[in-house]
């Protein structure tokens, strides 16, 4: 399993940034949000792969382990801006 | 005019102060084991020797938040509302205890080291093991 530090580079060079009261990392730019517990469960790279994954960049994609429901989806953006 | 939707935030909170009589009474019950299970030891303080027990209830705000980052994202799911309860907490009651000189601690941690503090919380043994405090609360919830 890639070290939580790997992923956290991995994260940081990709653009992402945390935010603490949703506890995700997200980017603006391209439009992904990523849990903590998905970040944990998931290796180096499958996380470098959904970093590259191609968004069409107008509607936020979410990588949870679980799917969100839409009332979740839109609290976690609402609170991103 | 149409009702305002509670919001899952609402519903806890309405369920923290429901809880709150019986947080207390377990805060107090545990406060008082503990404080009883510590007297060998606070009678054999010297004069400039202290050993405090003071027992801390959490807030409502702070078990809301606290559940709220149980779930992915931090969020919870307005269609789940019945489904989350504050009772899935550990730590809505708590204690503290505070002991100084330090060599004291030893002391108190045996005093402590008794099958009601450091049994796990399973079956019908719901005794005052810290731990048990949601399982007192969750006997007598209201739901």
């Amino acid at each position: 399993m890639t070290p939580l530090a790997t992923k956290q580079h991995i994260l940081d060079a990709a653009g992402y940034v945390y935010n603490i009261d949703r506890e995700v990392y997200f980017n603006r730019s391209a439009k992904k949000i990523f849990s903590v517990n998905f970040i944990e469960d998931h290796d180096g790279a499958e996380l470098e792969r959904s970093i590259r994954e191609n968004s069409d960049a107008r509607e936020w994609r979410f990588f949870f382990n679980e799917p969100p429901p839409e009332s979740v989806k839109q609290q976690v953006a609402s609170s991103l801006g | 005019m149409a009702e305002a939707k509670r919001t899952v935030e609402d519903r806890l909170r309405e369920e923290y102060f429901q809880l709150l009589p019986e947080i207390r009474r377990v805060a107090g019950q545990l406060e008082s084991q503990i404080n009883y299970h510590l007297l060998p030891v606070a009678n054999a303080l010297e004069e400039y020797e202290q050993l405090i027990v003071k027992s801390r209830i959490k807030e409502c705000e702070s078990a809301v938040d606290a559940l709220r980052r149980r779930q992915e994202g931090a969020s919870f799911d307005d269609d789940l509302t019945p489904s989350y309860t504050l009772v899935n907490l550990n730590d809505l009651a708590g204690l503290r205890i505070l002991v100084f000189p330090r060599k004291r601690i030893l002391e108190v941690d045996r005093a402590l080291r008794i099958p009601q503090f450091t049994n796990p919380p399973l079956g019908s043994r719901a005794s005052l093991n810290p731990s048990l405090c949601n399982n007192d609360l969750r006997k007598s919830s209201p739901r």
